[in-house]
Order: C-alpha cells, then sequence, then structure tokens
C-alpha cells in the first residue's frame, strides 16, 4: 500500500516511500545510510516547499493526526531532523568521529512517534 | 598545592572558595579498579544520587524503574496518592523478582508483581498476597516495599542509599537547593539516548562540564554559537565552585547565523539550542538558580551535581545528563532532553531540529571518552593539567578526594 500526502503537496510524492519516516532513530539509521549528494536532492526538493507544508499542518489537531497529513508531517520531521548535514557544508552525512552509531540506543520519544 | 590563581585577560567571573582546587591532577590513579571499589563505597553509598526527573512524574501513580549501576540496584520511583514521591527496591518482598522494567515509565494505581501476582500500593504497602491461606504465619504488613531515602529539589528526584544519610539532601545541594522557582514546569521529553561506553565515569562527566572544547571538537557542529569577537576563546562569563558541586554559565554569541532549517523550525515554534532567545533574567523573580551570574546575552548553565550527573538548562529546554559508573572501566551514559510543552506542530518541528542538532554535538562529546581512558590506562601520563576555564573537573576532583579520603 503506497502512502499518498496532500493533493497540492503531490510533487513531493517521490520522496514518501523512503523518506516519511515515523521515529528520530529510524531518521537517523536512514541518514547515515545515505551520502550528501543523496541527501541533497530531498534537501532541495523540501525546503521550498517548507512553509506550505507548515501551513498546511499547523491547521491540523496537534497529536491526532492521520492519513496523509500524518505522512506529510513525518516527511517534514524526516527534513528537520536530516537538513543539518547540508546546511553545516560536510562532506559526509555523519560527523567525524571513531564512535560507530549504531552504539546509541535510542529510548521514549526518540524511539516512538512524535506526535 | 596552592590556590589557583586569578585567570586574567578573561571575561570570566569566579566564584566560591577555590582554595582545595589542583590544576594538576593525577587522573591515571583514579581510573583503577582499586580506586573505584572505595568511590563505590565512599561516594555512591553515600551521595544523594539523582536518579529521575519531576517532569517524567507528572501525575499522581507515575512511576520510573531505574537501574543505578554503581549500586548494581533497581530502583522503583513513584508518586504517591498523597503526591509524595517515594523511591523503594525495585525488588518483589515474595521471592524477588522485579516489579517493574528497569527504564519502564507509567503510571499505575499499584505494583502486581508478574510472578505470583503480589501487589504494592504506590506507597510501599503490601496489599495483596494470592492464595495468602498456603503461607503460614505470614504477616503481610512486615512486608512493605524496601525503602530507598529519597527527596526532590527543583527539576530533580534524588535517592540516598546509605542506612542513615549524612546530610539531608538541602545540605548536599547548597545553594543547588530551592533556586530553580517554576523555571522546569512544564517541559516533556523530546529525547532520550544512552550508550555504553569503555570509559571511567570521570573521564565521561569531564567530557561535559568545561566549554574550552567547544570550539575544536564541535567546530563542524556548533561553529558559531558561543564566542565571537567579543569572547573568541569562548572563555565562560560566570564559574561557581561550590561546596560539593560547580557550575558556570555560557554567552550566546550575538553573531549567531542561524540555518534556513534552523531558522523556520525556530520561527515555527520557539527558539531552542543553538540558537538562543533574549530572556530577561534580571527579572524580579527569575530564579536565582538559572543564569545566577545574570551574564548577558546568556546562552545557558552546565551544573555539575556531584559525583555523577550534569543538568544542562537553557531558557525552553534543559538536558539532564548521567553518566553512571557500571565499573572502573566502564559507564553508562543516559541522556534525555526536554523543552517546553509542544502546543502545536511548530512546536514539534522546533524540538526535532534541536534534538538532531544536539545529538550530533552529544556524539562528538563522546568521541573522547574511550580514547582517553585508554591513554590512562598505559601508565604513561598519570596527570592531566587542567585550565581557568576547567575549574569545574578541578572541582570534580577535590570532591573525589575529599570523599575517598574518608574512611
Amino acid at each position: 500500500m503506497s502512502a499518498k500526502l496532500p493533493q497540492e503537496f503531490a510533487d513531493l510524492e517521490v520522496w514518501v516511500a523512503q523518506w516519511a519516516l515515523p521515529t528520530e532513530k529510524a531518521r537517523y539509521f536512514w541518514l547515515l545510510g545515505r551520502s550528501i549528494d543523496e541527501l541533497r536532492p530531498f534537501y532541495d526538493a523540501m525546503l521550498p516547499r517548507s512553509p506550505q507544508i507548515i501551513a498546511y499542518l499547523s491547521k491540523q489537531p496537534a497529536g491526532g493526526m492521520t492519513g496523509p497529513a500524518q505522512v506529510l508531517y513525518d516527511l517534514m520531521l524526516t527534513f528537520v531532523e536530516t537538513a543539518h548535514p547540508i546546511e553545516l557544508k560536510w562532506k559526509t552525512t555523519d560527523i567525524e568521529t571513531p564512535v560507530d552509531p549504531a552504539r546509541l540506543q535510542f529510548h521514549g520519544p526518540s524511539a516512538a512517534r512524535y506526535s | 598545592m596552592s590556590a589557583v590563581p586569578a585567570a586574567t585577560k578573561s571575561i570570566t567571573i569566579f566564584k566560591g572558595d577555590t582554595s582545595d582546587l589542583k590544576n594538576v591532577v593525577n587522573l591515571m590513579e583514579k581510573v583503577q579498579p582499586a580506586h573505584f571499589d572505595l568511590e563505590v563505597d565512599r561516594i555512591y553509598r553515600r551521595a544523594w544520587l539523582p536518579v529521575t526527573t519531576t517532569a517524567d512524574l507528572p501525575q499522581r501513580g507515575s512511576y520510573v524503574g531505574v537501574y543505578v549501576p554503581p549500586l548494581k540496584a533497581s530502583v522503583l520511583v513513584v508518586r504517591g496518592q498523597d503526591d509524595k514521591v517515594r523511591a523503594f527496591y525495585n525488588i518483589c518482598r515474595h521471592r524477588g523478582n522485579k516489579l517493574v522494567n528497569d527504564g519502564e515509565q507509567g503510571c499505575k494505581l499499584a505494583f502486581s508483581c508478574p510472578f505470583h501476582a503480589w501487589t504494592f500500593a504506590a506507597d510501599g504497602r503490601c496489599v495483596l498476597v494470592t492464595d495468602d491461606t498456603q503461607f503460614v504465619g505470614l504477616d503481610k504488613s512486615k512486608h512493605s516495599l524496601l525503602p530507598v531515602h529519597c527527596e526532590v529539589s527543583g527539576p530533580l528526584v534524588f535517592v540516598n542509599f546509605a542506612e542513615q544519610p549524612k546530610e539531608t539532601l538541602a545540605e548536599w545541594l547548597g545553594d543547588l537547593h530551592g533556586n530553580y522557582g517554576d523555571h522546569f514546569d512544564g517541559r516533556e521529553q523530546i529525547a532520550s539516548w544512552s550508550i555504553l561506553v569503555k570509559a571511567s565515569w570521570h573521564i565521561t562527566v569531564n567530557a561535559f562540564t568545561e566549554g574550552y572544547h567547544s570550539l575544536f571538537l564541535h567546530k563542524a557542529t556548533l561553529p558559531d554559537y558561543q564566542g565571537g569577537s567579543g569572547n573568541p576563546m569562548r572563555h565562560r562569563p560566570f564559574l561557581e565552585v561550590m561546596q560539593r558541586h560547580a557550575r558556570y554559565s555560557a554567552k550566546a554569541n550575538p553573531a549567531h547565523k542561524m540555518t534556513p532549517v534552523e531558522e523556520l523550525s525556530y520561527n515555527a515554534g520557539r527558539k531552542l539550542y543553538p540558537a538562543f532567545p533574549h530572556v530577561d533574567t534580571s527579572a524580579p523573580g527569575f530564579p536565582a538558580g538559572v543564569n545566577p551570574g545574570r551574564v548577558d546575552n546568556w546562552a545557558f548553565d552546565i551544573t555539575e551535581f556531584f559525583p555523577c550527573f550534569v543538568l544542562i538548562d537553557g531558557a525552553e529546554w534543559h538536558q539532564a545528563m548521567w553518566f553512571w559508573p557500571v565499573d572502573a572501566d566502564h559507564t553508562e551514559i543516559r541522556v534525555v532532553d526536554y523543552a517546553y510543552k509542544a502546543q502545536s506542530v511548530g512546536d514539534r518541528l522546533a524540538h526535532s531540529y534541536l534534538r538532531a542538532r544536539n545529538r550530533e554535538v552529544f556524539r562528538e562529546d563522546i568521541s573522547t571518552m574511550e580514547a582517553i581512558h585508554a591513554s590512562m590506562k598505559t601508565g604513561v601520563m598519570p596527570e592531566v593539567v587542567l585550565s581557568q576555564q576547567e575549574m569545574l573537573l578541578q572541582k570534580h576532583y577535590a570532591m573525589v578526594e575529599r570523599m575517598v579520603g574518608q574512611p
């Protein structure tokens, strides 16, 4: 079953299957699995649409989103949580660190749907 | 060793008695297993230890299960029907099973053991022994949960594992007690991470109690949030050592440039780290414990609650950090981020931006710990040297030596 965005955001539908992720943990590990070159088109597609997305989501009941609004919300949160490597001009999607990110454990709101 | 001389060429205002501080510390001896055993007995069995926050116990019946590694003890912390917060060993009085899982949070009227359904009220009383006619001579009233000393101060819930604590919590905390007002009220969890690192707990605490490193270690994640032309080395504007604990404030860089997504997230919600809203902390009634030095362009405070808890508090968010020693060579770090309660989608965006950016900074902070620990274990460099800006570390080790020196 393919998830659908609200009709006015049909141009972003192409990102839904892989980028509309439900949790911080899922977004984080998806980000780490991408290269900067894979991340950039998503960033470039989302940034100019962000004002309209925020306006649309702001009319939805906070915490009670379902259906297309929920998919758009997940997509927007993924955008917000994966923008920093582009904006901070990193060469990769991860910081330079000897600590394997897989060692980090996610709990509570970092592991659950945030709504 | 003499008292530390006053710093020069710095904006830092130092407060407190520095006479027991040393700027050269033998770290090697403090990462040895024999020293660790003394620390467990003389620090962790005596100190008031924060185990959770009042934000995680919002209503009557709210509870958390917390494992306290240095004591190898699991604790059940619960807000009773009388609103009092109590702590108990998380041990069923029948055969010793755990009543709740470590890390579990929720809200219950009573705690029923999954093994044989013995049930305990939130005040610890045993209220049900199933099939009780089969127990010969059992007096239920003698099988209440085993209490652990527990008190609340500000946003934190503390326990003390001593049979009879030497100090009250107020005495233990000194000026950290009773000075936060309503600053932390109405906050909610927005992120929670943990990691087990192969490093002494000292080294892990030390990574978060100085700002000297931020210009270098965090250059990729926080290029301009502090410092700026008036404070290029990001000196702390205010730094205070207390009888047991220590804290400092950080100053925002007025020239901080928000990135596009930082800006849209914080415009949709409220401004959070690494952008800092202007707060009039000199206003009458503003809590004395927040921005205690009343520095201008205030960004956040960092407080080490000795021995192993660090609180980072900003205007609309705070971060609780536990550095629980597992043994001499391992520390479990638990981080919980809190922010003002979300009322809108915009607030959720702001929270999400904060947690993602902050997570990367946190991971950078972790990156030095195992290397330092391995270096100390070689034994070739027993001592580390500490700057004036690293005075919280100086205080940490002065406290370690004081408490370990008391049989």
